[in-house]
């Protein structure tokens, strides 16, 4: 390979490590999310992962957001049903649908081999790619999803729209009879 | 290096798919929105879908609904449980009084699709243009820079014609705009397309000059002293007035288009010179070629297709007397700068011609006049159509020939930083020859004289460069085409003609903008 290239290689390198680092992962478990368009007729909630401080050690909980309802926020673990006061909450993430961050960043990174049919114009779309490319992946990753540190009432209040149940807890409801969404790998 | 195990127009076909299909597949943005029951007229009426969450934790999910504000919701769709199983699926009429809350969902395409889709569109274009104009992309030759008192400028290209072993020659160009600002000169030289470059050595010459006067080198390598250097009264073209444009070296060029049913179809450029100063004259002329003769030789390499090694070594072996032919027959059928001067009888008997190769650096050569001019004398210069590139024209008289001193490199730094001594000796014509690949480039030292600023300066370089074959063309293989640019180069210049005529508007800007790379 010439020289020359190498530069343009490096930079594609460093455009690619730029795009993976600066991208939010999402922990909800793959197949769990439904797709943006899916949000219209999905009836569950989004996954959410809490830190919360339980007797003095710092626990997690993360699940299905079934609701929020008197301070109180309520998750469906893989396990059971966690109900968490708000104030013991140290940090929230929440994330509502899936992403399709891959896709921007394959988006980017075959825009930027494309660049190799360019020529010396190449000077100019590579980092026209790099420029659009890179921070369009990262808004995709960070896209239907809220984290928050020691999260308010109101923040709660905010996002509790994309809860299994928005309107808050049934009183009819027994969260222990409550299964989590089947869902497919 | 091949990127691709696919041929290149597949790969990059596939390449503009995967670009189009990604971008058609990327993800919209929510915007959820809920309602109490009381604010049932604000829901918004165009979402597709409406969920319906009850008191008692089911929800309701409607694909065409409508709200009555008296009787409830009105609707098709499916109803859950609040484990979400689903308990019915058909009509429903829902009273308000057991509505916990609406909820409507408006997804829309995100903001950085748009981007993404734009900068997709100039990429594709981009893409494209180059695939259908693989002639005009990625060309060069072996070239130098100098300083010339504001920016390393290309100077001189070596032995642009010496395009295979067999054509290796010596070239000696003008290093015109040069301006040293000490004794140590520094010359970059580059390999900046596909090629590869064998360079037997590159000296530099220094011919002592006079004060006000300059020194030329003429075609056949012989320098003289100048001095009273005045460009011409008047320059008129077939197209008009061309005086500015041959006024100094200043890349503002005279040119024409070529002609569309012959490359070989000349024009004349008519000088007229007043106050000519007594003594032998020369017409110095600053010129360099279009980007025809690199179509001719990329359609050329083109017509050979995958045999072009067997051509080139054909060329090599010179059994069919294809060097001969490249030199003699090819470069006779397109034409020289002809440089003409009127005798006392008003004939116009020829001086000379200057025909160097190369369209990136001007060229600037002396022509030795024989016929004693007239105060007031007019030259005509005969020229292809669309070949050349005209930048000076001026007379000067001729005081002296000089032989000048050939100065070898001092040192030789590769690439940034790396003193390289095997270069050195390589570019010295001591060892080597040097080998150069794409992207390569060298930082040449001369020691000049402590008088420097007193001598004219000229490229001496010996070599031979390899064009790189691209698999685009290969799809034009023709193997009677490729012997007929040799065996009847006449008919090929007319055959060529409408095929260069399709991309000459842009051909231009498009070799200049897609060098291999940029120093």
């Amino acid at each position: 390979m010439s020289n020359t290239n190498l530069p343009a290689l490096k930079l594609l390198l460093v455009a690619a490590i730029a795009i993976f680092s600066g991208c939010a992962s999402v922990q909800a478990p793959s197949g769990y999310l439904p797709g943006a368009s899916e949000t219209q007729w999905d009836v569950y909630g989004g996954w959410i992962t809490v830190a919360y401080s339980d007797s003095g050690t710092i626990n997690t909980a993360d699940g299905e957001f079934i609701g929020f309802q008197d301070s109180v926020v309520y998750v469906l673990t893989k396990s059971e049903p966690v109900s968490i006061r708000c104030e013991d909450v140290r940090s929230a993430s929440f994330d509502i649908y899936s992403k399709k961050t891959w896709l921007f960043a394959g988006w980017t990174l075959l825009g930027s081999v494309s660049v190799l049919s360019h020529g010396y114009y190449a000077v100019l779309s590579l980092p026209l790619w790099l420029l659009t490319g890179i921070p369009s992946t990262i808004s995709e990753s960070l896209d239907g999803r809220y984290a928050e540190n020691t999260p308010t009432i109101y923040w709660w209040q905010s996002i509790s729209k994309f809860s299994r149940f928005p309107q808050g807890i049934p009183k009819q409801v027994d969260l222990r009879e409550l299964k989590l969404k089947r869902f497919s790998l | 290096m091949n990127y691709f195990t696919l041929s290149k127009k597949s790969s990059i076909a596939y390449l503009l798919v995967s670009l189009l299909l990604v971008g058609g597949c990327a993800s919209n943005r929510v915007n959820r929105q809920t309602y109490r029951p009381a604010e049932a007229r604000k829901v918004d009426k165009a979402s597709q879908f409406l969920k319906v969450h009850m008191s008692n934790g089911y929800v309701y999910v409607l694909n065409s609904w409508e709200i009555d504000d008296t009787a409830g919701v009105k609707g098709d769709g499916k109803l859950f449980d609040y484990n979400r199983d689903l308990v019915k699926e058909g009509s429903f009429q829902i009273p308000f009084r057991d509505v916990s809350l609406f909820e409507t969902n408006e997804v829309n395409p995100p903001p950085q699709i748009v981007a993404m889709s734009l900068v997709t569109g100039v990429s594709v274009a981009l893409t494209l243009y180059c695939i259908a104009n693989p002639k005009a992309c990625f060309g060069s030759c072996p070239t130098f820079y100098v300083w010339d008192g504001k920016r390393m400028q290309v100077q001189a290209e070596g032995f642009s014609a010496s395009i295979a072993p067999a054509l290796e020659e010596r070239d000696i160009d003008a290093l015109y705009l040069a301006r040293p600002t000490n004794r140590d000169l520094e010359m970059w030289v580059t390999n900046e397309a596909l090629e590869t470059h064998v360079i037997r050595y590159a000296a530099l010459l220094l011919a002592r000059r006079t004060e006000n006067g300059r020194v030329f080198v003429t075609p056949s390598g012989e320098f003289y002293q100048t001095d009273s250097i005045s460009g011409p009264a008047t320059a008129t073209a077939e197209e008009g007035d061309c005086l500015g444009k041959l006024s100094a070296v200043d890349g503002n060029e005279y040119f024409s288009t070529a002609d569309s049913a012959n490359l070989a179809s000349t024009e004349e450029i008519q000088l007229r010179f007043d106050r000519v100063p007594g003594g032998n004259l020369g017409l110095v002329l600053g010129y360099r070629q279009t980007l025809l003769t690199t179509f001719l030789f990329y359609q050329e390499l083109a017509y050979m297709g995958n045999s072009v090694g067997y051509w080139i070594a054909g060329l090599q072996q010179d059994k069919l007397g294809f060097a001969k032919a490249v030199k003699s027959q090819l470069w006779g059928a397109l034409g020289a700068v002809e440089v003409l001067v009127q005798d006392k009888d008003g004939r116009w008997i020829k001086e000379g011609e200057v025909s160097e190769v190369g369209p990136i650096a001007t060229n600037v050569e002396m022509i030795p006049l024989n016929i004693a001019l007239p105060e007031s004398a007019k030259i005509k210069l005969r020229l292809t159509r669309g070949l050349w590139r005209l930048d000076y024209a001026a007379l000067a008289r001729i005081t002296a020939r000089v032989e000048p001193e050939r100065i070898l490199p001092k040192s030789v730094v590769r690439g940034d930083s790396i003193v390289d001594n095997k270069a050195k000796e390589e570019m010295s014509g001591i060892a080597g020859p040097l080998v150069t690949l794409p992207g390569d480039k060298y930082s040449v030292i001369y020691r000049l004289p402590e008088d420097y600023r007193n001598y004219e300066l000229f490229l001496d370089t010996k070599g031979y460069y390899l064009e790189w074959m691209r698999k685009e063309w290969a799809d034009e293989e023709n193997a009677g085409m490729a012997l007929m640019m040799f065996s009847n180069p006449g008919k090929y210049l007319r055959i060529l003609a409408p095929e260069f005529k399709k991309i000459e508007p842009q051909i231009e800007r498009s070799f200049w903008s897609s060098k291999y790379v940029e120093h």
